[in-house]
């Protein structure tokens, strides 16, 4: 009897699967964005699953929300009618197929490695055995603080061991933000780089801004005049 | 659900996502398949990460999310000034570093 989890897994890794395919074989565009985003949101369930509960709030903020409502405006703007549908795949891409051969071979090979492991193991239930005479945190996932240290769940050291922080907030964050606070960092610079690198590729020069603007053939003036009025006005500056 | 079924499951993502590198002409889709190719292996990253009860993996993830948005913006900005150029962003149109 397979668990309830297990078998929600098999079908979110199989709708991702499904909707990266759709991105590969629909003809427009938009489709393929939709399938995208089909294969996302599984995913987000997939990680939800694994108990990796940040991350998969967060795919759902960053990618369905954030990447692919980007790309979707994307190709909206650009308007591609149907120019390009005619030849949605390229020929020349075929010569690529014996790289993805070897690809598959290599990864496959990898996977090798770890076939037939076993289920991740169980996680804790959060209870902690506290030694006798010492208060502690009893109770690491019901946000209440036990031992009265103001320290609640996660955050307590007397949880500090127990699986029953992964994937939470407080545990990824306090790794975030503990060793790996360099390539956090990094990362803030990362995204500067791209804000001042977005708006110095879409944004126009500022010479083309203080250009002036080349004056409309029709003045407001001559609007209510008709053209024999104009004709006489070219004839006059001719004279 | 074994650690293995899961790393199938982030391969078969990854090689779609290359084959649609490969094969489409669109450079929107061909964006977007590299976002697939990521996705595949942030979820290698979470399955290991859950396997081995570490944290670790799930910050590769964090990086990877900031990684994918930045190069998500500056992609779709020069995709948009290749189109204001030759009004298509057909890969086959630029050829012109073509040796």
């Amino acid at each position: 009897m397979m668990d309830l989890s297990v078998a929600l897994l098999y079908v979110f890794s199989g709708m991702a699967v499904a909707g990266g395919l759709g991105l590969v074989l629909c003809r427009h565009p938009i489709h393929g964005a939709i399938s995208l985003l089909f294969s996302m949101l599984s995913l987000a369930g997939v990680y939800a699953l694994l108990d990796a509960h940040l991350i998969a709030v967060l795919q759902i903020i960053i990618y369905a929300g954030a990447i692919m409502i980007l790309v979707v405006y994307i190709i909206m703007l650009l308007d591609l009618g149907s120019a390009d549908a005619q030849t949605v795949y390229r020929k020349a891409g075929l010569l690529g197929l014996p790289l993805l051969a070897l690809l598959v071979v290599l990864l496959g090979q990898g996977m090798l490695s770890v076939a037939g492991s076993a289920s991740a193991p169980a996680l804790a239930d959060g209870l902690v055995v506290c030694p006798e005479g010492v208060a502690c945190e009893t109770d690491c996932e019901d946000g209440l603080d036990q031992d009265g240290d103001k320290l609640t769940d996660c955050a307590d050291t007397d949880c500090g061991g127990v699986a029953a922080c992964f994937g939470t907030v407080e545990a990824v964050g306090a790794n975030l933000l503990g060793p790996f606070v360099l390539p956090f960092e990094i990362a803030s610079v990362l995204l500067l780089t791209g804000i001042v690198g977005a708006i110095l590729l879409t944004g126009r020069k500022p010479e083309e801004l203080e250009a002036p603007v080349p004056p409309p053939a029709i003045q407001l003036g001559s609007i209510a005049d008709d053209s024999g009025a104009s004709s006489s006005e070219d004839a006059e500056g001719a004279a | 659900m074994p650690l293995d079924h899961l790393l199938i499951v982030a391969f078969a993502l990854f090689v779609v996502g290359a084959a649609g590198v490969m094969v489409r002409r669109n450079l929107i889709v061909v964006l977007m398949s590299i976002e697939l190719m990521l996705n595949a292996v942030n979820l290698a990253f979470v399955s290991f990460s859950r396997q081995l009860v570490d944290h670790d993996g799930q910050v590769m993830v964090l990086m990877i999310f900031v990684v994918a948005a930045v190069e998500v913006a500056i992609g779709m900005a020069i995709v948009v000034n290749m189109y204001r150029q030759k009004r298509s962003i057909s890969v086959d149109v630029f050829h012109s570093m073509r040796g």
